[in-house]
């Protein structure tokens, strides 16, 4: 180790007297030269130390030397106690996070150290070994501490090179194990070495999870087993040939800089892509930093499956958000579950099996494809509760059961409800539509049901789930496939709502149990956060872009009124829009990777990031190849375990998740990312007058002392504190706090409704944070969306100001009910198959196709077809067909599997990873379309793909 | 364990002292494999079978046949075969008077590997001879140790029972390691997971000169800091030692062996990896089987897939 610190400071040496400029560029080398800290440092080891001089060198000499890569997070250093930048005022609880799923679990984390140390005491004893032939026993004596010697007895002698047993004498119990030794042993005595080996064995225990335990998930999460990708170390750019060169973190903060100055309107347009699982304050940080930038199209997968479960809740009731916690869900008494397209088994298996402990378990499951959670609902429950429909076709059976309500039990409806808290205009309209001949339940069930001999059970089941809802004493659960329910998305959900409210069952008790209502189960952690923060439409907090709200933010930022006016005359543009060609240089920055694959209409992403005038800038831990080969820059972030995140799931609950390994050191969290660019920029702008004047709101900011103060650390005059090169979380918490909370001196709007606060009100601390590992704030599941009839003055319904407001029924409109005819093509996480080895891999991997692993890769992903249309199309299977999508154009070939398990005129296929995919650029987003968006979320109907089919003739 | 030597040894027997002298001068120019070669002599029959008993790697042996009796040196190559078992050095039998051992003879007979007249040896015969002899020795050395070690790191691999826990058949397979190579210091590390698939790692060391904790915790710190070390797939030569792989199926687990110092040749190096994957097999075995019991019964039972 000390050797290459020498050699590190050597060729600094040499290199110095004729190299003057590498001290320029090299500007860490002087300060760890004299300090020699940094080579002390455990955040820089010495190999990395010469790593970064090597990196650096290079690129003055031009050579490529590609960035360093990791195998796995295990090849992190262990952290053993909370970072600097997290540190708190009080002992600290903090948890370890799930990276997976919206159900958010989060565990304490604990290490067992053992010593191994086989130091004997001489003595004898008893061995007893275990062979493949059975156990055997020998009284044996211990001498001098290293020599074993059996008494044979008449048993045979031991053979081999080594014997291993457990030893039994006075002093304890322990395994052994022993060499052969060449010299001959006294008679009827078999003399054997005792073979020393030390160290420590050191077990990580993952306590009990919150909100459930014992997932897989969290375990795949802590990141010892490698992804198909590898974990990037360090930043890089393209090479100058084929292949990336490294740069260090400060380069490629430059760098970055460069870029997001370089496409500032007029001279260009950025669009920041959440792909992944980024956290609360990396949302909060592009709030500040982007948006004050002039970029107002921040976006993420939220865009393409979030919303809709959040923002049906917005529509219905002025304020996304839940008002459930899944323990609400999970447990109580009377509990009737409605299972709206939800594959928990695959994809929350914890609250899938609570669920399934319940000996009353009841309700019904509906689905476009017998996936794995519906054979074990079956199983359980029978089949005719499952309730098999065609795709797009749950906003009719939604309205099927309002109509059989409505017609056959109204004295069912809460009228309490409709009096205090309901819009009595929309409740009307909903039940001129609902009443409807249309939506009568034989109707509804023949025109939804994918083949003919199934419309008999969803006539059943319609009439159940109405005389089920009815009853007072139930409490209905519903738990949708919080993305895109049956693939009607925003309208399903709020027709869902619309029909539990009528009932008086959509919110809380007075005493604060669940009169009835939906368990948000997203399928990302952060889900929430980015509901509430990521949207060209919204600010943080879902601030609407208009003139009196935009000058509030810029208020609570402490910003001039006019601050975001670059952002506001932005033109606002769907993520999806951006495929489109442009004569615009654009930019785009992805948090995440697999951004082209995770894009509908792939192929036209491809042609996009590969335009001349296209720059990609990605920051990521483990780029998929199509970043390593495109991406113009890649910064990466610290893998998982390495992270500190805050996230937020479905039941607004707050989990700090706290790093259990070193990162790497040229790599920083998200946030810190975000923040530092800024910084540059500010240092930047401090240091030139005449990038001043180039862009001159941002010139008088900068004149002002606010950029600095906001954005630069300590060291730079400015007022962010950096720890150990990370922003400081416990200053950042007490911003957002500032931000959400605002003012309520006159002008001022108050705090926002989705203010971090105790369900009294009081604001959640960064202690308290700290300190518990993870809160449910808001009130969820206490006092949020309570329905008190009794308290006159009650209020459950507010606006994102907590104005006063009323619950509206959602009326859908002609177009939001029709229904996709052709062979349609649905896509999710099932694997449709009985092989557990399928089934383990689709749970392991979720929906993150870097968190995948190799273990189990399937070679692809088939296309299942119902039996009948299998035999109308002559297929059978092994065979192999052209599928074509109906927008795209392109075209995929895939092998076919005829199967009861979809129905009708239903295609579909697993999206989870395949070799297909990585190895031959199999995608389906080829046939997917960035067409056909929701008119209330602008969420794409990509579960409704329509495709056309072609048999391959060998 | 038989091992290459570091020198090659070449004893040259013969009664007459200048033999000796001749032999020196004329072997003067000879390497092999850019090994020294040291001549020693003896002068009689059963000092000859002395010397070899004292220096059993010797690789040649320049053998006169007549010395202190007239089949001095044949009795000399029947007991270093017979007596000592020494199949390996290599025999040449240098005679001035063919009669008392005809060459077929001494061949069949006497398992010599060849036969030299004196009245018709050449300084150039004899280093063409002589170096022939040496690369057979090696060759055979090294033949027989590829044998040797195969069969005990057989031997060791059979002995890493999947019944055994974790820990302990992490430390059988440290120990072979460490008295196959005869290794200064043996380290080995493995992460995988314990009962819940909690993450469980394992650092043990084995080291013939003292505690070696610090030595040890100092090699996984270097593996962790450099990417060849970690993503190494195959044995490598890495910090004055050799890494070898230990990876599990299904990715249950990953870690390394290291060894340093002791007796790490090519050989080494190509059947160590066999008793890594066997060791890789056997705790595959053990982890997936824990794994298995906990995760799989519950899960799917409870759900009834």
């Amino acid at each position: 180790m000390g050797e290459v610190s020498e050699i590190c400071v050597s060729v600094v040496l040499i290199l110095s007297p004729w190299k003057p400029q590498l001290f320029r560029s090299l500007d860490f080398l002087p300060r760890s030269l004299v300090s020699r800290q940094l080579h002390s440092s455990s955040v820089m080891s010495n190999e990395l130390f010469a790593n970064k001089l090597v990196v650096q060198t290079a690129a003055l000499e031009g050579r490529n030397v590609p960035p360093r890569t990791l195998e796995h997070t295990g090849n992190l250093e262990d952290l053993s106690e909370l970072p600097p930048f997290l540190r708190a005022n009080v002992e600290g609880q903090a948890r370890y996070a799930c990276s997976f799923c919206g159900v958010g679990d989060t565990v304490q984390t604990s290490v067992d150290d053992r010593r191994v140390d086989q130091t004997l005491p001489s003595g004898r004893g008893v061995l007893k070994i275990e062979t493949p032939l059975g156990p055997r026993e020998y009284a044996a004596e211990i001498r001098e501490g290293r020599w074993l010697e059996l008494d044979l007895n008449g048993q045979p002698r031991m053979t081999g090179p080594l014997l291993s047993g457990r030893w039994e004498s006075e002093a304890g119990s322990r395994d052994i194990v022993a060499s052969a030794v060449a010299e001959p042993s006294e008679s009827g005595k078999q003399r054997w070495a005792l073979a020393t080996a030390s160290g420590s064995v050191q077990r990580t225990r993952l306590g009990e999870g919150l909100p459930t335990a014992g997932c897989l998930k969290l375990r795949t999460s802590m990141g010892l087993q490698r992804p198909v990708f590898p974990i990037h170390a360090e930043p890089s750019v393209r090479g100058a040939k084929d292949g990336r060169e490294a740069i260090t973190y400060d380069a490629a903060i430059g760098r970055f800089a460069d870029l997001l100055l370089k496409h500032r309107p007029p001279h260009g347009r950025t669009l920041i892509y959440a792909c992944g699982q980024i956290d609360y304050f990396t949302i909060f940080a592009f709030q500040e930093v982007f948006r004050l930038l002039g970029i107002r199209n921040l976006a993420g997968n939220a865009e393409h499956c979030l919303n809709a479960g959040a923002v049906h809740n917005e529509i219905l009731t002025g304020q996304e958000g839940p008002f459930l916690t899944i323990d609400q869900g999970l447990n109580g008494p009377n509990r009737f579950y409605l299972l709206n397209g939800w594959n928990g088994l695959i994809s929350h298996p914890p609250v899938f099996a609570h669920l399934f402990k319940r000996p009353d378990l009841t309700g019904y499951l509906v689905e476009v494809i017998e996936s794995e959670s519906a054979r074990a609902f079956v199983k359980r429950c029978g089949n005719e509760r499952l309730l098999l429909i065609r795709p797009g076709s749950d906003p009719h059976l939604a309205l099927a059961v309002a109509h059989e309500v409505l017609t056959r039990y109204p004295q069912a409806i809460e009228q309490r409800f409709l009096n205090r808290f309901a819009d009595r205009e929309s409740f009307e309209s909903y039940c001129r539509l609902a009443s409807s001949e249309t939506f009568n339940p034989s109707q509804v069930a023949e025109r939804i049901a994918p083949e003919l001999e199934l419309a008999a059970r969803l006539l059943n089941g319609i009439r159940d789930i109405a005389a089920q809802l009815v009853r007072p004493e139930v409490v209905p659960i519903n738990i949708p496939s919080v993305g895109l329910s049956q693939t009607k998305g925003v309208v399903a959900h709020c027709l869902w709502g619309s029909l539990l409210a009528m009932l008086g069952k959509y919110g809380l008790k007075a005493d604060g149990t669940p009169a009835g209502g939906t368990v948000r189960i997203p399928g990302q952690i952060n889900a929430q956060t980015e509901v509430q923060g990521l949207s060209r439409n919204y600010f943080m907090g879902r601030v609407r872009f208009v003139p009196e709200f935009v000058a509030e933010v810029a208020r609570r930022m402490n910003l001039p009124e006019d601050a975001y006016q670059v952002a506001v005359a932005d033109t606002p543009r769907a993520a999806l829009d951006y495929s489109d060609p442009s004569d615009v240089p654009e930019l785009f920055v992805c948090f995440g990777t697999q951004f082209e694959s995770n894009m509908l209409g792939r192929r036209r992403w491809i042609e996009k990031l590969n335009a001349a005038n296209t720059t990609l800038v990605v920051v990521d831990p483990i780029p998929d190849p199509f970043t390593v080969a495109n991406a113009d820059l890649i910064v990466p972030s610290p893998p998982h375990a390495a992270a500190a995140k805050l996230y937020q799931n479905g039941e607004w609950r707050l989990s700090l998740s706290t790093p259990q390994k070193q990162r790497t050191p040229e790599t920083r969290t998200d946030a810190t990312i975000v923040y530092d660019v800024m910084a540059e920029i500010s240092k930047r702008l401090r240091l030139d007058a005449d990038l001043r004047r180039q862009w001159p709101e941002l010139g008088r900011l900068s004149e002002s002392g606010y950029l600095q103060q906001r954005f630069e650390s300590a060291e730079s005059g400015g007022g962010l504190d950096r720890r150990e090169g990370e922003v400081s979380r416990p200053q950042l918490w007490a911003r957002i706090q500032n931000y959400m909370t605002g003012s309520n001196a006159p002008g001022g709007f108050g705090p926002l409704y989705c203010r971090p606060e105790h369900a009294d009100g009081r604001p959640i601390t960064w202690d308290e944070l700290v300190q518990q590992g993870e809160i449910i704030y808001g009130g969820v599941g206490t006092t949020r969306y309570r329905l008190d009839y009794d308290d006159p003055a009650h209020v459950p319904f507010r606006d994102i100001w907590r104005r006063p407001g009323r619950f509206k029924f959602f009326v859908p409109t002609e177009a939001d009910l029709s229904l996709a005819e052709g062979l349609i093509l649905d896509s999710g996480r099932s694997p449709l198959s009985d092989d557990k080895r399928r089934i383990h891999f689709a749970v392991a991997t979720f929906n993150s196709g870097k968190a995948t692993t190799g273990v189990d890769l399937p070679d692809e992903n088939p296309l299942f077809l119902s039996l009948s249309l299998a035999a109308e199309l002559g297929l059978s299977a092994g065979d192999v067909v052209r599928v074509t999508g109906g927008d795209t154009q392109a075209s995929l070939v895939l092998p076919v599997v005829p199967t009861s398990r979809v129905r009708g005129r239903t295609l579909y296929t697993s999206f989870h990873k395949c070799k297909a995919e990585i190895e031959q650029g199999r995608y389906l987003n080829d046939l997917t379309s960035h067409l056909g968006r929701c008119p209330y979320t602008a969420q794409s109907n990509f579960k409704l793909t329509r495709v056309t089919l072609e048999k391959v003739t060998p | 364990m038989i091992h290459l030597p570091d020198t090659h040894r070449i004893l040259v027997v013969d009664d007459e002292p200048d033999v000796f002298t001749l032999t020196r001068l004329s072997l003067r120019q000879l390497q092999y494999r850019d090994r020294s070669v040291e001549l020693i002599s003896a002068t009689s029959g059963a000092a000859c079978v002395e010397t070899l008993r004292e220096h059993p790697e010797t690789s040649v042996i320049l053998l006169d046949v007549v010395m202190e009796s007239e089949h001095a040196g044949l009795d000399a190559c029947r007991a270093i075969r017979q007596q000592l078992g020494n199949k390996l050095v290599r025999i040449l039998l240098r005679t001035g008077q063919p009669g008392i051992a005809p060459e077929k003879q001494a061949i069949d007979e006497y398992d010599i590997d060849g036969y030299l007249l004196k009245t018709e040896l050449t300084t150039t015969r004899l280093y063409a001879a002589v170096r022939t002899a040496l690369k057979a020795h090696e060759e055979l050395v090294e033949l027989e140790r590829h044998r040797t070690l195969l069969r005990h790191v057989l031997d060791c691999a059979t002995q890493v029972h999947s019944f055994d826990g974790i820990e302990l058949a992490l430390r059988k397979t440290l120990i072979a390691a460490a008295e196959l190579t005869e290794a200064e210091l043996a380290v080995l590390s493995l992460e995988t997971f314990g009962s819940h698939g909690d993450p469980l790692r394992f650092l043990l060391h084995s080291s013939s000169s003292g505690p070696g904790e610090a030595a040890a915790q100092e090699i996984a710190q270097r593996v962790k800091s450099e990417p060849r070390a970690q993503s190494a797939l195959e044995a490598i030569r890495w910090a004055d030692g050799l890494l070898i792989p230990l990876r599990l199926h299904r990715e249950l687990g990953h870690g390394w062996i290291y060894l340093q110092g002791g007796r790490v040749d090519h050989i080494v190096e190509q059947v160590l990896p066999v008793l890594a994957a066997q060791a890789a097999n056997a705790l595959y075995a053990v982890v997936a089987q824990r794994l298995l019991e906990e995760r799989d019964e519950p899960f799917f039972s409870s759900i009834g897939v």
